[in-house]
């Protein structure tokens, strides 16, 4: 506790313009870890290329915590993907597996199709809105493409205790805005 | 009453602490310069990164507010992420080769020049470099490897009139160049 109240007290007695260098200098860290993930949604033309799974319903293939990466190319899916796809008007995705596909239109790309979670009895039907039998392209949000095990972890916790969140954003910005940089 | 200003502690908590001792003799060396007369803080340096990282971060705000949804922003997001890149370059060239060691730019109104002060020190070395540089150009008039040892005290602090007459000493050496 006094060694944080001691990087209170630094912090309260920089001069003005250091402070507003540092809140920059903490500010770019910030941007660079969005220019990353942006860099990350061209590069796997995915709009979430980075997904962490939230429930057991894919195990033992994949199970909670574990973090997906994802591409959205132009191919058409196949049974046995495993894809990424969200639900209008829900936010989570979820990651299952294509069980059957049927062709919509002469365009490949244009498929209806059906998914089951590996760790589930039924297929997802019961998932999905009122009246909507199969998915199509435009709820899917791509298809796994590598995965790391249990590093996701930290964010369900996050997400489970938003408090906690707010004082690891807190403690990280009171290190970033007091480090003694080399150069300063 | 006279209110007493607080008097500001220059020390390292941690003599093997490279970072600290530097920095405690950065802030030191920093006070003393703007106390003196005829001597006055050239935020040049400064006024540039804070620029330049605004633009850096209103670059990188716009890549994810600019409310066209994905996947029709593909070539604006490629853009973005392009200068970005470009723009970090720039800015850790900046850092690393325009401003180096200079911890401070400082305007000297008799001769009329600019000069910038820096330091370094090696990791886990407790030699410390003190230099300073003739401004824009960055040519170096004086160059100086002290101990840090012989200006701190047993409990850390930096032992102030030592190393209030180095300053001294090496400003006069800067101005007969």
């Amino acid at each position: 506790m006094d060694v944080i109240l001691g990087y209170v007290d630094e912090f309260r007695h920089m001069k003005f313009r250091k402070i507003i260098l540092q809140i920059v200098s903490l500010a770019i860290v910030v941007g660079s870890a969005l220019s990353i993930w942006k860099s990350l949604q061209v590069v796997s033309f995915s709009e979430s290329p980075v997904v962490v799974v939230l429930s057991g319903s894919m195990e033992p293939a994949y199970y909670r915590g574990d973090i997906l990466f994802l591409t959205f190319l132009n191919k058409p899916f196949e049974v046995g993907d495993v894809i990424v796809y969200k639900i209008k008007d829900q936010d989570i995705p979820i990651v299952h597996r294509v069980l059957q596909i049927q062709q919509k239109s002469d365009d490949p790309l244009d498929q209806l199709i059906l998914t089951k979670g590996d760790n589930n009895q039924v297929d997802d039907r019961a998932l999905y809105p009122r009246k909507q039998m199969w998915l199509e392209r435009s709820d899917i949000m791509g298809k796994i493409e590598g995965v790391l095990p249990y590093v996701g972890y930290i964010t369900i916790l996050l997400n489970d205790y938003p408090s906690l969140k707010f004082i690891m954003i807190g403690l990280m910005s009171l290190f970033v805005l007091t480090a003694k940089d080399p150069q300063s | 009453m006279v209110k007493e200003s607080k008097k500001k502690i220059y020390r390292t908590e941690n003599k093997f602490d490279t970072y600290m001792t530097k920095d405690a003799f950065c802030s030191f060396i920093s006070d003393e310069l703007i106390s003196k007369d005829g001597l006055k803080e050239n935020y040049k340096f400064q006024n540039f990164k804070v620029f330049f990282g605004l633009f850096m971060i209103a670059n990188v705000i716009y890549s994810h507010y600019h409310f066209i949804p994905y996947p029709q922003d593909y070539y604006i997001l490629i853009a973005c992420i392009i200068f970005y890149y470009i723009s970090t370059y720039i800015y850790q060239w900046f850092e690393k080769v325009k401003e180096g060691d200079i911890f401070i730019l400082y305007d000297d109104k008799k001769a009329n020049k600019t000069f910038g002060f820096g330091a370094s020190q090696e990791l886990y070395q407790r030699f410390v470099v003190l230099r300073i540089y003739n401004m824009p150009n960055k040519a170096l008039l004086v160059e100086r490897k002290i101990d840090s040892a012989d200006y701190l005290d047993v409990k850390g602090y930096i032992v102030q009139p030592k190393m209030r007459s180095l300053i001294n000493e090496l400003l006069q050496e800067a101005n007969k160049k």
